[in-house]
């Protein structure tokens, strides 16, 4: 959905509205980007204030209008932090509750597998019977799968401490699915069943909220940059995807890596890219995971496990924003095209599952998102 | 959350046509090949680098436990246990102890196709994963260009998975029946039949071929199809099973690539859902007022 020009307008305004550009206003009845009404201010490009066309505003309005603009300039932030606080509360409530149904039987297979591994040792001599090793080997085996490892001094207090459930569920809530620990009683297998299938769903909108909100701000430094080198809608979008796929890969992938591999002695530089290019995919193969299997202090664990659950959110949250910015640019989308239908039968089509009226989806270009996509230009 | 999402956001303004032109019916099967291809070329790749390491490690692993074995008389109990541990290790590196067998299993060529897709769709079980420097280094790679192909691949697919819903759609609409019921009931039928096909159902089956329980076949199908993929319940990419029919794995691929579309697009709708719960909570009432300003801004300046 784009802005409507008319015919009047220059070419170059007319190929800016047609670009799905974040910066511009849905259609509506104020939409129209008409150059030739100079003082309409009723879609305003998300443009640095020099660039605004003059607004002539009688003079009795302007007191009024400071207050009102710094009052709500604190309520959307306020708003958006509790969202999310609201969302980190669930994926406590759900780390407690695994917590709670996982702790015991997992402290129980631990328990099995040490009194085996003792028999085993009292018995190891030449009346071993037969089979018996591989026994031991066959319940080490299925222990492992589950997440109870037979490694080393295992006197930790189980698998299920908070920050270990935490992690568990923000993997759960990612897709990543590491699986260095899995829920073995059938009550928590259900509850993570039905925690998943909504709580995916959740913060899938949760970012796409927190994309709306960020809108503004990612488009500041693009729309400085447009005009400053003079670059057409379709640059400056080619622009910011570029720029902030850039900012992702090395914020998110490689200071991590880097820091990892710094901290981690065993891993090398490439498992260290490896790994962190693994979670943030959400493929998630869990065969690499800090801190796994070292006798480290206990805090130093715990904080490197809450350290992993924010990388884990931050990384993704990024991650989602830099392809969603990717995927609306008109590059990438003739390249769907190209292997999608023939043209006209898509959004328009109404007999779809998705039509176009539910376009309000996180995932919409931001073009047709709510009304709200004109901030005043002082956000900047 | 980056598949499952992707595909979410890439059915966002896309409906399921019932009639396909020749063009495009030409596209899907050059864009299946290509997809194919490539998916046989990372499998063969993935096998040359990790079949002789696998190996190696499966020869070491069976000499260790019978030179244990043959010795077991001289051993303290510190050995017993250094050497259980060692097998234990074994095992997170993904090599299974149990048995004898010392050819590869992981890597040979059919499972290294399993596991190039068990990678591209993110599901990511863990259970088999690239153990040399090469193999790692290849595997970001193969992931970086297969994911965003696998998600062009299973919007192709979602049209399938869809399509007799909206002949369904169709077909209601000749009945005479009001058209946003239609849609109503054309969703209504995917969620149930879905939730029948991927989640209800293939717990039975599982249940005799696996001797699962009812709980650990929907907790499977569930964490697969959502492409979540823990590991701890494996069918395909199972290191321990040696010689798993392939026809009964071609067999679960096909059934979790629908099952991915499906879930993906029962998502999109409950994202939907929240979404617009979401965005009406944090809804500006400024910035509503600041488009009121507007419109009375205009009006004025109507007037100058």
């Amino acid at each position: 959905m784009a802005v409507e020009t008319g015919r009047s307008d220059p070419a170059h305004l007319r190929a800016w509205a047609a670009s799905s550009l974040p910066f511009t206003h849905p259609s509506g009845s104020q939409a129209s980007l008409t150059l030739s009404h100079p003082h309409s201010t009723s879609s305003r490009p998300h443009l640095p204030p020099s660039q605004l066309p003059e607004v002539e505003q009688p003079a009795s309005r302007t007191p009024q209008t400071p207050r009102q603009h710094t009052m709500g300039a604190l309520r959307p932030w306020a708003r958006y932090g509790l969202l999310m606080a609201a969302h980190l509360l669930a994926l406590g409530l759900g780390a407690a509750v695994l917590q709670a149904l996982e702790g015991p039987p997992a402290r129980r297979l631990q328990a099995q597998l040490r009194a085996e591994l003792a028999t085993f040792q009292a018995e190891y001599g030449a009346c071993l019977p037969t089979g018996a090793l591989e026994e031991l080997l066959g319940t080490a085996l299925a222990a492992q799968a589950h997440g109870i490892s037979s490694l080393g001094n295992v006197s930790k207090a189980g698998n299920w401490d908070l920050p270990s459930a935490l992690l568990f569920t923000a993997s759960i809530l990612t897709t990543t699915g590491y699986g260095h620990m899995a829920p073995l009683s059938a009550g928590g297998k259900a509850f993570c069943v039905v925690y998943a299938a909504l709580g995916l769903p959740a913060s899938l909108a949760l970012v796409a909220t927190l994309r709306h909100g960020l809108l503004p701000l990612l488009s500041c430094p693009v729309a400085w940059a447009a005009v400053r080198w003079q670059l057409t809608p379709a640059g400056a979008a080619l622009l910011q995807a570029l720029g902030l796929g850039l900012l992702v890969a090395g914020t998110f992938v490689l200071l991590p890596a880097l820091l990892l591999w710094g901290l981690q002695g065993s891993y090398s530089l490439l498992e260290a890219i490896y790994f962190c290019f693994g979670s943030l995919s959400t493929i998630g193969l869990g065969d690499l995971l800090p801190g796994r299997g070292r006798d480290l202090n206990p805090v130093l664990y715990h904080l490197g496990q809450i350290a992993l659950l924010g990388y884990l959110l931050l990384g993704l949250l990024a991650m989602l924003l830099a392809v969603e910015t990717f995927s609306e640019l008109p590059q990438v989308r003739a390249l769907v095209k190209f292997f999608g239908s023939s043209g006209p039968l898509t959004a328009e089509d109404q007999g779809g599952i998705l039509g176009q009226d539910e376009l309000a989806l996180s995932t919409l270009p931001p073009s047709a998102a709510a009304p709200e996509q004109a901030p005043p230009a002082d956000r900047c | 959350m980056s598949f499952t999402s992707e595909l979410t956001y890439s059915f966002k303004g896309q409906s399921v046509q019932t009639r396909e032109t020749p063009i495009t019916k030409v596209h899907m099967s050059i864009l299946l090949f290509c997809y194919l291809s490539f998916l046989v070329l990372g499998a063969i790749i993935f096998q040359v680098l990790e079949e002789d390491f696998e190996v190696d490690r499966r020869q070491l692993a069976v000499k260790l436990k019978s030179d244990f074995l043959k010795h077991r008389a001289n051993k303290t109990k510190q050995d017993v246990e250094m050497f259980v541990q060692m097998m234990a290790y074994f095992v997170v590196l993904g090599i299974p102890p149990t048995g004898n067998k010392t050819a590869a299993v992981s890597w040979t060529f059919f499972n290294s196709f399993i596991t190039s897709i068990i990678i591209v769709s993110t599901i990511g079980y863990g259970t088999v994963f690239p153990r040399t420097p090469n193999g790692q280094l290849f595997c970001v790679v193969f992931a970086a260009i297969g994911i965003p192909l696998t998600i062009i691949v299973f919007n192709y697919i979602s049209r399938l998975v869809f399509l007799p819903f909206e002949k369904l759609g169709n077909y209601l609409e000749h009945k005479g029946v009001n058209e946003s019921n239609v849609t109503v009931w054309k969703i209504v039928f995917f969620i149930i039949t879905g939730t029948l096909l991927f989640l209800a159902l293939p717990p039975f089956v599982f249940m005799s071929l696996e001797n699962w329980t009812y709980v650990e076949g929907v907790y499977y199908s569930f964490t697969t199809i959502s492409a979540i993929g823990l590991g701890d319940y494996a069918i395909v990419s199972n290191p321990t099973k040696d010689d798993q029919s392939i026809t009964y794995s071609i067999l679960l691929l096909i059934w979790s690539t629908q099952g991915l579309v499906w879930i993906a697009l029962v998502f999109n709708l409950i994202t939907k859902f929240f979404y617009e719960m979401e965005l009406k909570l944090t809804e500006d009432s400024s910035e509503v007022e600041l488009e009121r300003e507007e419109k009375e801004t205009d009006a004025e300046n109507q007037f100058i």
